[in-house]
């Protein structure tokens, strides 16, 4: 405050001229977006085409069928669990990354981002020769005569959605964790060493306390993330693993029922918003967004 | 100090980094619109199956049209006809998709509604060798032309032979799709259209289009209550041909390119002929209201038709030509293998037709999915 304060009020003007390409940038690629999203769910569409005639039906349908709120219950529960076994993922590597010296750090760093330099689709579609049929693992394990027969629940159904989901989000949990770690003061470990804490205690007490703001930063973005989900659970989420981003999709691409999947995807941006809500209620934003 | 203290000071280094890669993109962003122009001359866009333009085909059309045709990645006839009314137009020079199912979105309610332009017959010699059954898939209003029927193709049940025997008499019907005997090695088709039809006819609906939200209800039923034998959806072709390959699946709903391409590759994969009929189309081409290169548009139609073209087409994708220029000197089993008996009623099908509601089609179908 002290800091604002004592720019000159003239300079504090053109300061606030800044402000406006970011603004503009919000106001074309998210808000107008979300405005036109939020209009066209009260459209009409048909495999005829959209027209702007307003109407609620969209909106009756997905009420209509409680399908929609089950698949929507399942995406949340999916997002939930993904967002819990990525924590548990990232939160060693985060640790062991930020416990490194010197170039070390830096390879692993790199080794890190290495899978993530080929495209999303990419290192989806990876597991399907390691879980399938006659993938990796089912050969393995014929071979070391651990099955007689290929394990059909590898791959097709709701643990092959966390598994794809868990591999490409693990990144947007490891690195805001390893920012966090990588700011706690050493002395405060030393210190409670010093008062007796051993090593576990030290962590619970001292050390994972310290890096909560990481933790909520990768725990949202995962959890936005993983509510988004499309191909994933449609490469690997056979006909039990869909998520409601399955359910958009083809309103847009298959079915041209452009108005339904606007309808859709509202209360998707609703939900969310929401749980963002309750969970700003807790935690501040900043905390959330820049690892504190 | 920190802990972890190391890693500082490579804040710029991954700035510039980033800023480089940008800019990178960016001018190869700002070199996109001059490469299109340079190739832009000749070249045509093209909707359609993609087979219909497969290695052995596509170079035979642009040689005869003398163009360079771009496609598009077809999905299904229900997508295209997506494209045909979506807003922004359509943006391919030309489509083609399934007549009887694209006519009522293609050609409107009434003359004057049609989504796609006339096309001028006089720049199609070819169109005079259509054969006899082909040629109801002519879209005329008013004396103008607005569809051009190219060949025919028929969607079945394919199965891998090494798991489902050709006496099963399973393969005799769509039971094959639906029923518990291969449970868990059946692959569905994720398109509304198909999917219901096949399940309509199935269940004994002579006319499935014409299906009631009642029927369509039992339907759905009927599927939900066999999606525990599904192994997973596929929606593209090639996911369901890999599928097919790599024997997660041993059964799927199937066009014909997926067995010819298939079988060309080695795989113990065939297809089956239901009682029940196959889904069988015209697949027609038109020439959206927006397209940019008519004279190629119509020059690739007329291609299609041609001699050559027609002779190649089912050793090429499977397809049926439209021309009678196809049927000539063919052997009885080669007839059979490509299912030509469509032509003299001695293979039992059923057409791709446009539902009454289908809107309410895919409604039904979401709910399936989501079950």
């Amino acid at each position: 405050m002290a800091a604002v304060s004592s720019v000159p009020p003239r300079r504090r003007d053109l300061r606030a001229l800044l402000v406006i390409p970011g603004a503009l940038w919000l106001l074309a690629f998210a808000v107008a977006p979300l405005a036109i999203l939020f209009a066209m769910s009260f459209w009409t569409s048909s495999i005829f085409g959209t027209t702007t005639d307003l109407t609620l039906d969209n909106y009756r349908v997905i009420a209509d069928d409680p399908i929609y709120f089950q698949v929507l219950l399942q995406t949340l529960r999916i997002a939930l669990t993904v967002t819990a076994l990525s924590l548990l993922v990232g939160y060693p590597m985060a640790y062991f990354l930020a416990s490194l010296r010197g170039p070390k750090r830096g390879v692993f760093l790199v080794l890190l981002f290495l899978p993530f330099w080929s495209s999303y689709v990419v290192r989806t579609f990876v597991w399907l020769p390691m879980l399938g049929r006659n993938g990796l693992v089912n050969a393995v394990l014929l071979q070391l005569g651990i099955i007689s027969e290929p394990l059909d629940w590898l791959l097709y159904n709701e643990g092959a959605t966390h598994i794809g989901l868990v591999y490409v989000y693990t990144l947007f949990m490891t690195l805001p964790l390893y920012l966090s770690l990588d700011r706690i003061d050493r002395n405060l470990i030393d210190a409670a060493a010093d008062l007796g804490a051993g090593p576990f205690r030290a962590f619970f007490r001292v050390v994972f306390p310290l890096s909560m703001p990481g933790v909520l930063s990768g725990c949202v973005m995962v959890f936005l993330l993983a509510c988004g989900a499309y191909v994933t659970p449609q490469l690997l989420g056979g006909t039990s693993g869909m998520m409601f981003g399955n359910v958009i999709a083809p309103q847009y691409t298959v079915t041209n029922n452009w108005a339904l999947g606007a309808a859709l995807s509202v209360i998707l941006v609703i939900v969310v918003f929401l749980c963002l809500v309750i969970f700003g209620r807790r935690v501040r934003l900043n905390d959330i967004f820049i690892g504190g | 100090m920190t802990i972890f203290d190391e890693g500082r000071g490579r804040e710029m280094d991954r700035r510039s980094f980033m800023s480089g890669t940008l800019a990178g993109a960016a001018a190869l962003g700002g070199l996109g619109p001059f490469a299109g122009a340079v190739a832009q001359s000749t070249e045509m866009t093209a909707l359609m199956v993609n087979a219909m333009l497969g290695p052995t085909l596509k170079p035979i059309v642009e040689e005869e049209a003398k163009v360079t045709i771009k496609e598009g990645a077809f999905l299904s006839g229900t997508d295209t006809v997506s494209r045909l009314t979506a807003p922004g137009g359509a943006r391919y020079d030309l489509m083609n998709s399934s007549f009887a199912f694209s006519h009522p979105v293609v050609m409107g309610p009434k003359a004057g509604a049609e989504r796609v332009q006339p096309i001028d017959v006089s720049l199609i010699p070819n169109m005079k060798y259509i054969n006899e059954p082909s040629k109801e898939g002519i879209g005329e209003r008013d004396g103008k032309v607005y569809m051009i029927p190219h060949s025919w193709g028929f969607d079945s049940i394919l199965y891998n032979r090494d798991v489902v025997p050709d006496n099963d008499p399973y393969t005799q019907s769509w039971s094959l799709l639906f029923e518990d005997k291969y449970a868990g090695k059946i692959g569905w088709w994720d398109v509304a259209h198909q999917m219901l039809m096949a399940a309509g006819l199935y269940l004994g609906h002579a006319e499935p289009e014409k299906m009631d939200r009642n029927q369509l209800g039992e339907v759905a039923k009927f599927l939900i209550s066999k999606k525990k034998n599904v192994r997973t959806f596929y929606t593209t072709f090639a996911q369901g041909s890999n599928l097919l390959a790599s024997g997660e699946i041993a059964v799927g709903y199937g066009i014909v390119p997926m067995r010819v391409e298939l079988k060309k590759r080695g795989f113990n994969i065939t297809g089956a002929w239901p009682k029940e009929g196959v889904l069988s189309l015209i697949s027609a081409s038109y020439i959206p209201k927006d397209s940019k290169n008519v004279s190629a548009a119509h020059a690739v139609i007329n291609a299609m038709l041609g001699e050559r073209y027609a002779k190649a087409l089912s050793d090429g994708c499977g397809y049926l030509s439209a021309s009678k220029f196809a049927q000539e000197n063919l052997t009885d089993a080669y007839k059979k293998e490509y299912g030509y008996g469509i032509f003299d009623g001695s293979v039992k099908h059923y057409q791709l037709k446009f539902p009454t509601n289908m809107n309410m089609w895919i409604e039904t179908w979401s709910r399936v999915k989501s079950a």
